[in-house]
């Protein structure tokens, strides 16, 4: 979905590369999820996947060298 | 579970506030460069080079300069530049020639970030307050943008890759860290995360 996002405003060579998992405990040390949320995650969540919920990406990509028709958005 | 950005963006405010004051207090998530080498790849070297207040407060979640590092010369703006550990890192690969342009929306941050600019003899690194979604940078300026962590806090994540988009000169290109919610999550836990970030 990020990497799809970058591409749909106009990036070219768009990879994403450096996939580390993330599980709940890591997604908790962020302030935009409330504890809340992360204790809904960990009821829905099946214990085996807590470890692996989300994955610490890198995107890299490059704005076309010619953006007469490729612009932002 | 209703998002008032607002008040989102204050509390995030006074979360980095918080860990840039007392970055060693022992947080709910990581921080530090132990964590930087040991679970992101971070060179060691390179960290224990630059002082105590960039690293100690570094709370980002990959290494977006593993993919490539800025040449010498080059501009580069770091979304959300926090206490400055990538931006500092780009200052030393840019060098004297090049320009790094720190965004961050948190006072404290940047306070903390123009006093490490000045102890690290760095004077092409330069702080400016404002958000992702407005960066506070001409058009085309940029040869690089970075981020770490900071886009899955943006409230309008489109605007914000719209706003690296404008900055960077064509060819320029873009090396973003972030978080990504994994696609075999079940489908009523998937409507909440997409609530927080979308």
């Amino acid at each position: 979905m990020l990497a799809k996002k970058v591409a749909n405003i106009g990036f070219e060579a768009v990879v994403m590369v450096d996939r580390r998992p993330f599980g709940i405990d890591a997604l908790a040390s962020y302030p935009v999820f409330p504890p809340e949320f992360v204790d809904f995650l960990r009821r829905v969540m099946p214990a085996d996947r807590h470890d692996e919920l989300v994955r610490s990406v890198v995107v890299l990509a490059r704005k076309p060298e010619d953006t007469g028709g490729a612009h932002a958005g | 579970m209703p998002v008032d950005a607002e008040r989102l963006r204050e509390e995030i405010r006074k979360v980095y506030s918080e860990v840039v004051r007392d970055p060693k207090r022992g947080y709910h998530f990581h921080t530090g460069p132990e964590y930087a080498v040991e679970r992101l790849g971070y060179p060691a070297q390179a960290l224990a080079e630059l002082p105590d207040s960039v690293t100690a407060p570094f709370a980002g979640v990959g290494n977006p300069l593993a993919m490539g590092e800025p040449r010498p010369g080059e501009t580069v703006v770091d979304i959300g530049a926090g206490s400055g550990m990538d931006t500092f890192l780009a200052a030393r690969s840019v060098g004297p020639t090049g320009r790094v342009i720190a965004v961050d929306m948190t006072d404290a941050m940047l306070e903390r970030g123009r006093e490490s600019a000045t102890l690290s003899g760095t004077p092409w690194v330069e702080h400016r307050k404002g958000l992702a979604e407005a960066l506070p940078v001409s058009d085309g300026a940029a040869d690089l943008v970075i981020s770490n962590g900071v886009i899955n806090l943006a409230l309008d994540k489109d605007c914000a890759f719209r706003e690296a988009f404008r900055v960077l000169r064509p060819g320029g290109r873009l090396q973003i860290a972030d978080i990504v919610v994994h696609r075999d999550v079940p489908a009523a836990a998937r409507e909440d995360i997409a609530i927080w970030t979308a």
